[in-house]
């Protein structure tokens, strides 16, 4: 086996279609554990001054978190397709793997990116939660609205997974 | 489903009957007492304002204590609830005529009282330890520690840096004519004792100076070191007893929490009335209290007015003031009001969409979160929540309408066949020997197997959702008695509409239906210019909004991609329940996996869930009519912060 050929070994249907499952893992899950992180650095100072606020920061600080599950589930239908997970293994072309891969990437980018920003906006919603506690509902919904992208990203994932030919 | 029917209230008393009068509004829940009200009854008098702000700030004074105090006791209490006679609250205004009130103030002043001496006595404490500390390094030491020496010769009581040892202080004070003794080593720093003549004190100090020695100093009558030890130690055993039983004592407290908690509201409620006081106007002998009530009391309102010696007006609300909203809707819809409210009240005198927003966001609820167990548990743990805790209004609401939901969600999933995502399928492929097993139990279609059919069927629940916004938009507009910028405005978008929809099935007449649409914006939405160009260029220009309506009907793919979510997990979730297949091990891990997993999607997706729904309705259907800035009326009534009855 030459070297060219021992790296072309890598590139099977299989291993592709993987590698848009671990792509839309890895993107979108590092994207929530940041927005995560930057909500929950920020309501530890409100939260010492007001405890009893914990639950609303929790719901804020868990917004950026669902473009990871979006990733996980994106992954999920990939490998489930591939028929890992339960049924019969199938073997791809390297073309659908391609097809895989292209379809892991929406959510992987854009939850990325989505999830961070989501994650700013919830924070500063932290602050709206400290001086006006009732009007928590528009920080929540204004982070909402980041997250819509995120939600057609993983639409077309998801789509492109469901509808593969395999 | 509307805003109720306001009137504006204002009242001409004695000014020694303000108090009085302003209690039995209070009694009655139903008048809102507001200054701006009040502005603008004002006809160049000069009012002050009424109330003594003295006394406000002593009350709030008193509140800030209470609330300490009851954070104190709740924190010791026992009982969650607690064990008062109900009847001992019946009526929290008139709570200073009774025994207890008295009790009340009595309790209060000796739980502050026991929270200064804890405060006190841990002072003390610290004060104590840091005495104890301060004598210890010299325990051998059998003279006086004030012994500052003999009429000649000093003695140099004190610790020198850490690190120093007896050999380095013994060589630095070499050549010089003293003595140095180490009374402790080892760990601690080293701390001993310096004899010299007075006369050498300034060379000895100056040889102790690098070696960073600190001359400890006591004060008189503190004895010998074992003495002030055995002292001290007692000090610190006798507060520790102290404190101890004036925990116990605050813990003995705690059983009669109700009646601080009832102190509480009462005085919040006297908070609340000396606020509206203020609110109000004076002169030297007359007060003038102006407000505003739902129509619907004021027969209520005129039988409490009549037991004053005050003559009154009741009038529509005056142009150009801003009357308080209160919403009235029916009992399911009621549950609803806090979703309108996390957006914006609607303005007086407009169009209440919580009935009809209430049946959108129970049908889309359930839709994005389509599952018969998830809505079983849903609604089982909320209506629970309700039939057992008796919460109040607010979070009474808040679990009913998730409750309603749930049902929402059973119906969806029923329909889309969801039970806890495949649940049954899987435990019938993996956990049994059944080799039949269905493809699907939806008795529709399975969201999975079919997305497209469910995209379809989500971008038609919002089509519906859409249309109805521009339909409440259509209705307000005709009662302003508008009826042809309804037809115009909105009646045009719905022929083209209607034409994009035909052409799809009958492309022959749609096509004529939505150019008619087209050529109906294109000639009315440019009728408020003057302009013949100006009007066309508005109306070509018009046709840009469908853009917006279509990003509006995208939106609510999201419907499907939430759905597809908790479906989603929900099956890996099966899965790995599943996956140790039928022995006894695997039925053990299937519960554990099945009750851990689904609980985490269940509270995962409802937060998601609840969120875009809620989105749906602020942005792509109030967007089509709501006008928003209604401030919430908030009638004086007694606080039941801790007294809450129940509904009345």
């Amino acid at each position: 086996m030459t070297f060219s050929d021992f790296l072309a070994s890598w590139f099977t249907g299989n291993n592709l279609a993987l590698f848009g499952a671990g792509l839309a893992v890895i993107f979108s899950g590092i994207g929530s554990a940041k927005g995560v992180g930057l909500v929950g650095e920020a309501s530890s100072g409100l939260l010492a001054e007001d405890p009893s606020k914990f639950g609303k920061a929790l719901i804020l600080q868990a917004l950026p978190g669902t473009q990871g599950i979006y990733g996980l589930i994106t992954a999920f239908l990939i490998v489930f397709k591939m028929g890992i997970l339960g049924g019969s293994p199938v073997t791809l072309t390297v073309a659908q793997g391609i097809y895989f891969l292209a379809a892991g990437l929406p959510i992987a980018v854009v939850g990325y990116f989505s999830a961070i920003l989501q994650g700013r906006v919830a924070a500063s919603g932290i602050n709206l939660l400290a001086k006006r506690p009732d009007e928590v509902g528009k920080a929540i919904t204004s982070a909402a609205l980041v997250e819509t992208y995120a939600i057609f990203a993983v639409l077309v994932s998801l789509l492109l997974v469901l509808f593969a030919a395999v | 489903m509307a805003v109720s029917k306001m009137k504006k209230l204002s009242v001409f008393a004695l000014k020694e009957d303000l108090r009085p009068l302003i209690a039995a509004l209070c009694k009655l829940r139903c008048v809102e007492i507001s200054e701006e009200a009040l502005g603008s009854a004002e006809d160049g008098t000069a009012l002050e304002s009424g109330g003594d702000p003295v006394e406000k700030s002593a009350l709030e004074r008193e509140l800030l204590q209470l609330s300490d105090a009851l954070a104190l006791l709740h924190k010791y209490a026992k009982h969650a609830k607690s064990l008062l006679d109900p009847k001992a609250c019946a009526d929290i205004m008139t709570f200073d005529d009774t025994p207890e009130y008295g009790e009340a103030k009595a309790l209060l002043s000796s739980v502050l009282a026991k929270t200064e001496r804890r405060a006190a006595i841990k002072n003390e404490l610290s004060a104590a330890e840091n005495a104890l500390a301060s004598f210890l390094p010299f325990a051998a030491l059998d003279l006086p520690l004030e012994t500052a020496g003999t009429v000649r010769c000093a003695l140099l009581l004190g610790s020198f840096a850490s690190g120093v040892t007896a050999e380095a202080v013994c060589a630095a004070l070499d050549g010089l004519d003293c003595d140095f003794a180490p009374l402790t080593a080892g760990k601690a720093a080293l701390a001993g004792g310096v004899v010299c003549l007075k006369a050498d004190l300034d060379a000895v100090n100056a040889a102790l100076l690098p070696l960073g020695f600190i001359r400890a100093s006591f004060p008189a009558g503190t004895g010998t070191a074992d003495e002030a030890i055995r002292r001290t130690k007692a000090q610190i055993g006798a507060l520790q007893n102290e404190d101890e039983a004036l925990v116990e004592s605050l813990k003995t407290d705690a059983e009669r929490v109700g009646l601080i908690e009832m102190l509480s509201d009462f005085e919040k409620t006297k908070l609340a009335a000396l606020e509206a006081m203020a609110q109000s106007g004076e002169t030297h002998y007359t007060a003038l209290v102006c407000g505003y009530m739902p129509e619907r009391k004021q027969a209520a309102v005129e039988k409490a007015l009549a037991a004053f010696d005050c003559d009154y007006t009741v009038e529509e609300i005056p142009e150009g003031e801003d009357a308080p909203v209160e919403l009235c809707n029916n009992g399911y819809a009621k549950n609803f009001e806090w979703v309108l409210g996390m957006y914006s009240y609607p303005a007086y005198g407009t169009f209440d969409p919580t009935f009809v927003m209430s049946i959108f966001y129970f049908i889309i609820f359930g839709l994005m979160f389509a599952d018969a167990g998830y809505g079983l548990m849903l609604t089982l743990a909320c209506f629970g929540a309700i039939r057992f805790l008796k919460p109040k209004p607010g979070m009474r609401a808040f679990l009913a309408m998730f409750g309603y939901c749930g049902i929402s969600s059973m119906i969806w999933g029923v329909l889309l066949g969801s039970y806890f995502g495949d649940f049954p399928l899987a435990y019938m492929n993996h956990m049994t020997a059944l080799t039949t097993v269905p493809q699907t139990l939806a008795l529709w279609f399975d969201p999975l197997q079919n997305p497209m059919n469910f995209l379809i069927l989500s971008l038609g629940v919002g089509a519906v959702h859409l249309i109805a916004g521009m339909a409440v938009k259509f209705y307000t507009l005709c009662k302003a008695g508008k009826p042809l910028d309804a037809v115009f405005d909105i009646g045009s978008w719905w022929v083209l509409f209607a034409g994009l929809g035909l052409l799809a099935l009958k492309p022959e007449i749609g096509k004529w239906v939505a150019i008619a649409g087209v050529a109906m914006l294109i000639l009315t939405q440019g009728r408020a210019e003057k302009n013949v160009f100006m009007k066309l260029f508005k109306g070509v220009g018009s046709l840009y909004d469908l853009i917006s309506y279509a990003s509006d009907l995208l939106s609510y793919s999201r419907i499907l991609a939430l759905g597809l979510a908790s479906a989603v997990i929900a099956q890996v979730v099966n899965i790995l329940a599943t996956l140790a297949g039928p022995s006894v091990v695997g039925f053990i891990a299937m519960v554990l996996i099945f009750i851990f997993g689904h609980v985490l999607n269940l509270v995962i997706n409802v937060l998601g869930t609840f969120v875009h729904t809620s989105r749906l309705q602020y942005i792509e259907f109030f967007n089509k009519f709501f006008v928003d800035g209604g401030k919430p009326f908030k009638p004086l009534a007694p606080s039941d912060e801790y007294t809450y009855k129940g509904e009345e």
